[in-house]
């Protein structure tokens, strides 16, 4: 079963560059060049340390922004899910976050903080906390009403409440909206840098747009894909599975 | 160990649709030290809203509830009709939050865990997850969790309404076992009139819609005889049965 699975993940990753492939056929490759070309192009960049000093920007970039809102963003929602009138105070500021456009705070931000570091890691911050913050809210509207009630039965401390109880039942919903939030933080970063600022992974591909390179556009969020990627592999899965290793007890 | 007095509780709800509804009209029990009471009724008399009252869970709208342990803060020990084990702490976490709760020192953990888990049978099992057990020994982890604490009473919530017919039995003669050993006093909520008369010293009867307490039953059949088919038992079930209008 294990590997049947692997297999299908093979073939479904394989079959994008293929799709890829039979596209580039028929186009000229001004417009669509071919897998081979692109990851060249992405080879070369790695060796002349241009793609690593870029996406190391952005990734960092991404890294502060999301962290300060995920850090936020469980002191609020878990507030708004315990406390009905913190709840109605910062509803609508949740809404109104979710509506606004990110371009729209990465050219705010830029018009507001000029060329810094400052400007993409507030963006970040803006365009992600309402919905990490709307993930942990919901989270902790469906808490275990029986727990909290068995808790309060067996005299748990405060802290015990919130490190023993409350905290176990929200880490799906941190994971959910960590990946939710980085993907997210990543579309920011590159408007911001392809706005306002003079390197990352976005800087570089509006310079590759100027140069009318499609190569390098494509080269560049290949990239920046494969770094996503590994992330989601070698962070997110790992830290999901040895979270919820009791939920899979039965089966061992 | 401690006796309670109940004294005219009444609590009543309103309903979604503005309606008020009488969980608890003018209810008074007592319990003595070591006694092992039943409170059997259908659902909606406020048999397990006693209990959540005597567990501080609820506020009544009257009434008033007084334990005859003397000084010092009355223990409960509650179980549940659900397990209610955090499913991502081992049994021994799950019995050494609940020590931590009840103020027990922590050098003695290890001794009572394994002590009272040794009494339910589970002695094996204290690293696994709630999970990886049934429900009949979920339940057994939950019952000795709630022992645990030593508690001056034991409430006990439907905690074999969840089981199957074999389980429950064996959980039942376990846990009468376990109340000879340590005669707690124990208040014991169930809609199985058997179940009542063969387990309890005495049987409390409910009506709903108000919750009130009609009748009071005393089991007159020593411990040593009572056997699943014994007739004075039978009897008592059907005395219960009738007392509900359900016979």
């Amino acid at each position: 079963m294990a590997l049947q699975l692997l297999t299908i993940r093979l073939l479904s990753v394989v079959s994008m560059f293929l799709i890829w492939a039979v596209i580039s056929w028929f186009l000229p490759p001004m417009l669509m060049p071919n897998p081979w070309v692109v990851a060249h192009r992405l080879w070369q960049l790695c060796l002349n340390g241009q793609f690593w000093f870029h996406a190391y920007g952005t990734v960092s970039r991404v890294v502060i922004g999301f962290a300060l809102a995920f850090i936020v963003s469980i002191g609020l929602g878990v507030a708004m899910g315990l406390r009905r009138g913190v709840a109605v105070m910062f509803e609508a500021y949740v809404l109104v976050g979710l509506t606004v456009p990110g371009l729209c705070w990465s050219v705010l931000a830029i018009m507001w903080f000029g060329i810094t570091e400052f400007a993409p890691v507030f963006a970040i911050f803006v365009v992600v906390l309402p919905m990490l913050t709307l993930n942990m809210w919901q989270g902790t509207k469906s808490l275990d009403k029986d727990l909290m009630e068995m808790s309060r039965t067996f005299n748990f401390s405060r802290r015990s409440v919130l490190f023993d109880v409350i905290l176990p039942q929200l880490l799906p919903f941190c994971l959910a909206g960590a990946r939710l939030g980085f993907a997210l933080g990543w579309k920011v970063v590159v408007l911001s840098e392809l706005f306002g600022l003079t390197s990352g992974v976005g800087y570089m591909i509006n310079r590759a747009f100027s140069n009318y390179s499609m190569a390098d556009v494509l080269a560049w969020t290949l990239g920046f894909t494969l770094i996503m990627f590994v992330l989601e592999y070698v962070i997110f899965l790992p830290v999901e599975r040895s979270l919820v290793r009791w939920r899979t007890a039965a089966a061992t | 160990m401690s006796g309670i007095v109940v004294e005219h509780l009444g609590k009543s709800f309103v309903l979604r649709d503005g309606k008020r509804f009488v969980a608890l009209d003018d209810v008074s029990l007592t319990a003595a030290d070591g006694e092992f009471c039943c409170l059997v009724g259908p659902s909606g008399c406020g048999k397990s809203t006693v209990l959540n009252i005597i567990a501080s869970l609820v506020t009544p709208d009257s009434g008033s509830i007084r334990f005859s342990s003397g000084a010092g803060k009355t223990r409960i020990g509650y179980v549940f009709q659900k397990s209610r084990l955090l499913p991502w702490k081992s049994v021994r976490d799950n019995l050494a939050l609940a020590l931590a709760g009840a103020g027990v020192r922590r050098d003695e953990f290890a001794s009572r865990i394994q002590h009272y888990l040794a009494m339910m049978g589970l002695e094996r099992f204290a690293g696994e997850y709630p999970a990886a057990l049934s429900g009949g020994m979920q339940q057994r982890v939950a019952i000795a969790r709630a022992i645990a604490i030593e508690p001056d009473i034991l409430l006990m919530d439907e905690p074999f309404g969840a089981l199957d017919e074999f389980t429950a039995r064996a959980a039942r003669r376990h846990l009468l076992r376990i109340w000879e050993e340590t005669h707690k006093t124990i208040l014991f909520v169930t809609h199985n009139a058997f179940e009542a008369a063969y387990m309890a010293d005495r049987v409390m009867l409910f009506t709903a819609h108000p919750g009130r307490l009609v009748r009071t039953v005393t089991v007159d059949v020593p411990r040593s005889e009572r056997a699943i088919d014994e007739p004075r038992l039978l009897a008592v079930q059907k005395e219960i049965l009738a007392t509900l209008g359900l016979e």
